[in-house]
């Protein structure tokens, strides 16, 4: 089979902490203010449809911060009027608490449209995200599925687009409030005395370098604790699937001592980063406490001065904290931004893909006859290695194309250039002299039936997968096909019948029943040309002999290709192809084959040969 | 065995007394300091005292530097008890997978126990930090500050107490609201991940069928529901914050205006009024914290289940402590009367009698279902006979030590996996002593030492996770490598060369023959060319045996056997 069918099969699902881990080592390289500009634009784009929400969003954050400045303001002014016994001023203190309580619902009010709306971007815009990466899945030409790990895919569309939310979209509204908080607080300081309001700013960013130093130190911890959980991960994930071989061959101790190496390993590094993610908390919190003695200082100083009252002194200790609170949260935030322009770069390249050449003005091909025509096709996956070259082929309507040849021959890469899930590098195909490149890929797709060594199934029910090329398909048909197929019987046995739920990683059929599934859905269609795959090792031969018959029946005249591994089958082709190593080396029937005495001669006495 | 937390505990029994307490001291030293501030508003300035200023400020200074030494002496305290225990608590867990049978093993999927040995795990290690964290100090602080309001005024702090009960509730009810919304936006978050999975697994199918919109249909409908709950959930965590502030500040505006009266007939000062302002966002504060804190508890509550679920687990294979005397030649199987049945209800197979002697090749061939695979994995006890028994020398499996019989049994399972090293470690993997020329040997008889030696590092190749970096066929060639090292007595290859091509699985089979002559060979197949030289073939059918002798005699008189071959030949 091709290499690009092994990745295919084979692509073990990453787990998302390890690729969380790489994604934070890759965006440390590149990470820039530049970088983060040029990165929030594009992501920016994604909610397009969705920016009223964003625009109310902002809104919010921009009033509600208002007021959230304007409460101390106003605690301070009420507390001032509270001056001693006998000498509060109660008119101006229900005139100030009045206000007070406007501030304080309005704060509230708009806190919560902001929240909202911010929330229902983030989520809308992800989800669309998540639909155009699915979308350009489907898009792209195949090698792209074939040459990248699927539970890497999936990471990017599942972790990356959270991590991107999380890093910019919620983000963004924590550093819209931070500006503005910042900015107003500062404005809201001056106004009411310079003296102190240079004191808060002048101290507090001290705690955004000590917290940002921390946080650096303790990101490259990060790194390597994910990376640590990764390891983790994968080798549970690994040894527990294999845990009947581990008992065979009387090896739990051996692994139970490599699970402790990394187990060690995994602790090391996350009791130091946990240690050290954890000191900038107290270390802004003993910073803020500094601000906050030092204005109470320099207001008792001024205060006795007679410049500033106690008021006033009371509404600047609470500025002192809100003005420290989005520094920290803005220390805290760098290394989600970080993570999340890591994560946008493993997005784009998905949705940066080009996608297979649109067909839009391609002639739709009507009913064929099957004849099919292959002149000097040459093809490679990879520049570097060729494997087809100067390959010709007549096929008349109605014949067998048996392809043969040893395991990992390549013989999936005839059935990637007859379907165009691959172009040719040069030469052509032609279907009843029509070129595959001029037509539409759906109209040369839906004349082949293809049933393949790969089962594919997918979460619905028994008739849903046997209809999928026909989903209005009735029940009748269904059942028809079914029986033809060989699988009727299990499937009344089943307790839903036809209406059984099943899954790829169900437990409910076995391997052999959804392969029979699988030809099931081609027997449906019957389309006017076959591409079939004898997959020997999963059916039983006795259930085979049934479907042997009805491949018999469907391949009636129908041009069939089909790789085969039954001796009755490449007998009665019309023509062999024996390939090895991803090339055509001979064709020819099987008399002429014999008599060439060259590979297909040894291939074949090789299975005659007695022990 | 049922879990518990406690004993775990135990190791770290300093870290996990000191850490609270210095989480104490700290929280003392935040509490004083509105104390101190509101003395310097009430006193110093009043009476101009610049030095008492001074004075007081220094201490402030000092006593926050102090706390802050605590504070990092507590966190120090909370990671090392956290994550020890979490990782005494991987390692037990995964020895425990270890020594469960393949019955208990079946009922969970991988990830469902990766999730729970470093997830769950995961879960405990943050509530055992948080509670080290937060123990001390959030109730502290809590009653602190309310002790030293009651002290200012008593009236007063009746607000207190009132707000206490409303900020309780409002958790508790956004709680019960979305606590059961996040397993559904898990569920969810499957569906989606799934229908992606399996679009990328068979797009080649998704693509022949011209099905690329109903897929993205599909998707869509998945991802919306993805989406719309989460917003739900959302909506439900905005809500939250606005409403606690709003509680929170409605008490300082009472606070000012009760404060203002009692001010007014000379019950109280300003500055105490500017501290009990203080005392009211600490105690907030430590609301918050502690409802995070119950929020953790609940959901570290389902964490610890989940592990529990595997504690009591009875490894249904049990082996005799007593090691079994087992002689150097190979010995004679029997199975007598043996049934087996994975769920107790149908019977995989059904009361089947078998004697294999020594040194003999044994074929086993029936269609899929046919019990063929269970079969053979009886023999290395990975599950236990239903009824019957097996005799391996005329003692029963079950009396053999668990280690000595798997010594004498050498299986190469139906899925060639291999495992992440080396090619080397791998060989290893029965007999972790093997020789160098052990191992050549092994490849020799695999028919895998040509392509291991044309690696440039040979037999030191790396092997990616099970084995991914080799291709179908060279896998499964490694897999009876790696069971023929070790020298087995009982070698059963499981359906191990359908992949391979039928030269190659004809030079494996003759080599085995040669190189393994003593060695007891079981071959499960579906494939006749592959079992006919055999000396007995065995023919199941539905768990029955319905035929057994050697090639020539089944095809005269067993009908499905005759069956198999002529589909196969004809």
């Amino acid at each position: 089979m091709a290499k690009s069918i092994d990745k295919t099969t084979f692509a073990v699902e990453e787990s998302p902490e390890k690729s969380r881990a790489n994604s934070i080592a890759k965006g440390r390289k590149k990470f820039n203010i530049k970088n983060i500009f040029v990165q929030t634009k594009k992501v920016l784009a994604f909610g397009k449809p969705y920016h009223a929400y964003l625009y109310l969003s902002i809104f919010g954050v921009f009033i509600s911060t208002i007021f959230d400045l304007l409460i101390p303001v106003y605690i301070g002014k009420s507390i001032d009027t509270i001056i001693g016994q006998n000498l509060v001023d109660f008119d101006l203190l229900i005139y100030n608490i009045k206000l007070l309580l406007l501030f304080v619902c309005g704060s509230s009010l708009f806190t919560f449209m902001a929240n909202y709306f911010s929330n229902v971007y983030c989520f809308k815009s992800s989800s669309r995200m998540r639909k155009l990466i699915f979308k350009k899945f489907n898009t792209v030409p195949l090698k792209f599925i074939d040459s990248n790990q699927h539970g890497d895919l999936l990471s990017r569309m599942i972790n990356d687009v959270d991590l991107l939310t999380d890093g910019y979209l919620e983000g963004m509204s924590s550093i819209t409030n931070g500006a503005i908080t910042i900015i107003g607080t500062i404005i809201f300081m001056f106004v009411l005395n310079y003296t102190l309001a240079l004191v808060v700013m002048l101290i507090t960013p001290i705690s955004l370098f000590i917290c940002t130093y921390i946080a650096k130190k303790s990101y490259k911890l990060f790194v390597e604790q994910a990376r640590s959980e990764g390891e983790l991960n994968g080798f549970l994930e690994e040894y527990i699937s294999s845990d009947r071989l581990i008992s065979c061959f009387n090896y739990e101790e051996r692994a139970v001592q490599n699970f402790e190496k990394i187990n060690q390993k995994y602790y090391t590094v996350s009791e130091k980063a946990d240690f050290y993610s954890h000191f900038s908390n107290p270390t802004t919190r003993v910073i803020n406490a500094l601000v906050y003695i030092i204005v109470a200082f320099v207001g008792a100083m001024l205060a006795i001065k007679g410049k500033v009252s106690i008021g006033l002194i009371s509404s600047f200790l609470s500025y002192a904290n809100s003005f420290g609170q989005p520094f920290n949260l803005l220390s805290s935030e760098v290394s989600e931004l970080q993570a999340a322009v890591a994560s946008t770069d493993r997005i784009f390249y998905i949705l940066n893909y080009n996608d297979e050449p649109s067909d839009k003005m391609s002639k739709v091909l009507a009913s064929v006859d099957g004849n099919i025509k292959i002149e000097d096709a040459e093809f490679s996956y990879t520049p570097k290695t060729k494997l087809i070259s100067g390959f010709s082929l007549d096929v008349k309507q109605g014949q067998k194309i048996a392809i043969v040849g040893p395991t990992g021959c390549g013989k999936t890469t005839v059935i990637n250039l007859l379907m165009r899930f691959y172009d040719l590098n040069s030469g052509a195909i032609y279907i009843d002299e029509n070129n595959i490149t001029e037509i539409t890929r759906d109209s040369l797709r839906n004349k082949y039936g293809m049933v393949l060594q790969e089962t594919w199934i997918f979460s619905g029910t028994i008739k849903e997968n046997i209809a999928y090329g026909k989903p209005n398909a009735t029940m009748e048909e269904v059942v028809e096909a079914a029986k033809l197929a060989g699988c009727d019987e299990f499937i009344s046995k089943l307790k839903d019948g036809y209406n059984t739920y099943i899954s790829e990683g169900g437990q409910n059929i076995s391997q052999g029943q959804k392969q029979l599934l699988c030809i099931a859905r081609v027997m449906l269609i019957r389309p006017p040309m076959l591409i079939l795959d004898e997959a020997t090792s999963n059916i039983d031969t006795r259930t085979e002999l049934k479907i042997q018959s009805a491949f018999n029946t469907l391949m009636e005249g129908r041009t069939t290709f089909i790789v085969a591994h039954r001796l009755s089958t490449i007998e009665n082709a019309d023509k062999i192809l024996v390939m090895n190593k991803g090339n055509i080396i001979e064709q020819g029937t099987h008399k002429e084959l014999l008599e060439k005495r060259g590979f297909y001669y040894y291939l074949y006495n090789s299975q005659f040969e007695e022990v | 065995m049922k879990f518990k937390l406690k004993p775990y505990l135990k190791n770290y029994k300093l870290p996990l007394i000191l850490g609270p307490i210095f989480k104490f001291l700290e929280a003392i030293t935040d509490l004083v300091t509105p104390i101190l501030v509101a003395l310097i508003l009430d006193k110093g300035i009043p009476n101009g005292d610049t030095s008492y200023i001074i004075t007081i400020s220094v201490v402030v200074i000092v006593i926050n530097l102090v706390g802050f030494g605590f504070a990092i002496a507590c966190q120090k305290c909370s990671a090392i008890t956290a994550f020890g225990v979490g990782k005494d608590l991987r390692r037990d867990i995964y020895t425990k997978i270890t020594t469960l049978s393949s019955s208990e093993m079946d009922k969970y999927t991988t990830m469902a126990l990766t999730n729970r040995v470093v997830h769950d795990v995961s879960q405990c290690q943050t509530a055992i930090g948080m509670t080290i964290r937060q123990v001390s100090r959030a109730p502290f602080l809590l009653i602190g500050s309310t002790v030293a309001a009651i002290i200012i005024n008593v009236k007063l702090s009746l607000i207190f107490v009132a707000v206490m009960p409303i900020i309780l509730l409002l958790f508790w009810v956004i709680m019960k609201k979305t606590n059961p919304l996040f397993v559904e936006v898990k569920n969810n978050l499957d569906k989606v991940s799934n229908v992606t999975r399996e679009n990328l697994s068979g797009n080649r199918v998704v693509r022949a069928f011209n099905k690329q919109q109903q897929e993205i249909e599909r998707f869509d409908s998945v991802n919306n529901k993805y989406m719309d709950i989460n917003i739900k959930v959302g909506t439900y965590s905005s809500v939250l914050q606005p409403i606690l502030s709003l509680v929170v500040n409605m008490a300082v505006v009472i606070v000012i205006y009760v404060g203002a009266i009692q001010v007014n007939i000379g019950g109280l000062t300003q500055g105490q009024i500017v501290s009990f302002i203080n005392y009211l966002s600490q105690i907030a504060a430590s609301l918050v914290a502690i409802a995070r804190l119950i929020i953790i508890y609940i959901r570290t509550g389902s964490s610890k289940k989940r592990i529990n679920d595997i504690f009591v687990l009875e490894p249904s294979v049990k082996s005799t402590s007593a090691e079994t005397q087992t002689d150097e030649v190979t010995p004679t199987i029997e199975f007598k009367n043996v049934s087996f049945s994975y769920n107790g209800i149908k019977d995989v197979v059904k009361n089947l009698s078998l004697k294999i002697m020594p040194g003999e090749t044994v074929g086993i061939i029936g269609g899929t279902g046919s019990g063929k695979s269970s079969l053979v994995n009886l023999l290395p006890r990975l599950y236990n006979v239903t009824k019957g028994e097996i005799l391996i020398d005329g003692k029963n499996i079950n009396e053999y030590n668990l280690k000595d019989l798997r010594k004498i049994v050498s299986i190469v399972p139906q899925n060639p996996t291999l495992f992440s090293g080396t090619i080397e470690s791998n060989l290893k993997f029965r007999d972790e002593d093997a020789s160098q020329e052990e191992l050549t040997k092994a490849l020799i008889v695999s028919q895998s030492y040509g392509f291991v030696s044309e690696k440039p590092n040979g037999i030191k190749s790396v092997v990616e996770r099970g084995g991914r970096n080799f291709s179908g066929g060279q896998r499964q060639r490694l897999t009876i490598a790696r069971a023929v090292v070790g020298n087995p007595k009982v070698l059963i290859l499981d359906d191990s060369s359908s992949a391979l091509d039928f030269q190659t699985d004809l030079e494996l089979r003759k080599a085995l023959k040669l190189t393994l002559k003593d060695t007891t060979k079981i071959y499960v197949s579906q494939r006749t060319n592959s079992i006919k030289q055999a000396d007995k073939i065995v023919v199941l059918d539905a768990g029955n045996v319905v035929g057994i002798g050697d090639h020539k005699s089944l095809l005269e008189t067993c009908e499905v056997y005759k069956e198999i071959f002529d589909s196969q030949n004809k």
